[in-house]
C-alpha cells in the first residue's frame, strides 16, 4: 500500500489513496475484488484493475501503460 | 479524544522529533464532513508544529466514494492542499497515525520513499493518474 503512496509523494501526476475495503463493501462488488490488495488505476477515462500482491515492476508497468506516453 | 488515546506518548514524541528535523515538513490534511467528530479530534491532536491538520470536505473524492461516509486523510506539503496526494480512507485512526509516523520519520531521515525504479518510471508519466489501493489492515 505504501508503495503507491510513495509514488504520490514523489510525482505530482500521481494521487494514491489506500481504502479500507471492509468499510466500503460496495467497492468489492463494483470492482469484482477477488484478492487484496486490489489496485485500481484511473487515467484519461480508462480504468485498469490489478488483483493481489504484485511485484513493483508489474505495478509500475501498468502505471506507465495507463499514464505514460502513447506508443506509436 | 479518540486519536489521543490511540497514539502512545512515545510514538507521538517520535513523530514530533521527526517533524522538527524535516526541512520541508509534511502536513496531514483531513478532508471530512464537519459532523465527523473523530476527524475533528484527530485534527486537534495533530496540531503539533510543524505538522498541520485541517478539516474540510473532499469534493474531488465524490466520484469514488460518498463524502459523507468517511474522513479522508492525505499527506502533503503545508500550505498547498492540492499537493496532498497520498491518503488513507476508512482506516482506524491508530493505523493511520502509525502510517503517517512511519512516513514522517522516513522523510526526516532523508530516505527516498520511492525506489530508484519507481522514480525512473514516474519521470515518464505524461498525464495524471489516480491510484486506489483497496485493502484491509487486518
Amino acid at each position: 500500500m505504501r508503495l503507491c503512496q510513495a509514488w504520490a509523494l514523489y510525482s505530482p501526476l500521481v494521487t494514491a489513496d489506500a481504502v479500507e475495503l471492509a468499510q466500503f463493501p460496495e467497492l468489492s462488488e463494483r470492482f469484482a475484488v477477488r484478492a487484496v490488495p486490489t489496485v485500481i488505476l484511473r487515467a484519461g477515462g480508462a480504468t485498469a484493475t490489478l488483483a493481489g500482491a504484485l511485484p513493483e515492476e508489474l505495478l509500475l508497468a501498468a502505471l506507465l501503460k495507463a499514464a505514460g506516453p502513447e506508443l506509436p | 479524544m479518540e486519536g489521543a488515546r490511540l497514539m502512545l506518548p512515545a510514538r507521538r514524541a517520535m513523530l514530533a522529533e521527526a517533524l522538527a528535523e524535516m526541512e520541508d515538513p509534511v502536513a496531514v490534511w483531513l478532508e471530512a464532513d464537519e459532523g465527523v467528530a473523530a476527524a475533528q479530534d484527530l485534527a486537534q491532536l495533530l496540531t503539533i508544529q510543524p505538522l498541520l491538520a485541517l478539516a474540510r470536505r473532499a469534493p474531488e473524492a465524490n466520484a469514488f466514494l460518498p463524502p459523507d461516509r468517511y474522513p479522508l486523510y492525505r499527506l502533503g506539503p503545508i500550505g498547498d492542499r492540492s499537493q496532498a496526494r497520498a491518503g488513507f480512507i476508512g482506516f482506524p485512526e491508530g493505523f493511520m497515525l502509525d502510517a503517517f509516523c512511519d512516513i514522517a520519520v522516513a522523510l526526516s531521515r532523508g530516505d527516498r520513499l520511492a525506489s530508484a525504479l519507481a522514480r525512473d518510471t514516474l519521470r515518464h508519466l505524461v498525464r495524471p493518474v489516480d491510484v486506489k489501493v483497496l485493502t484491509s489492515p487486518g
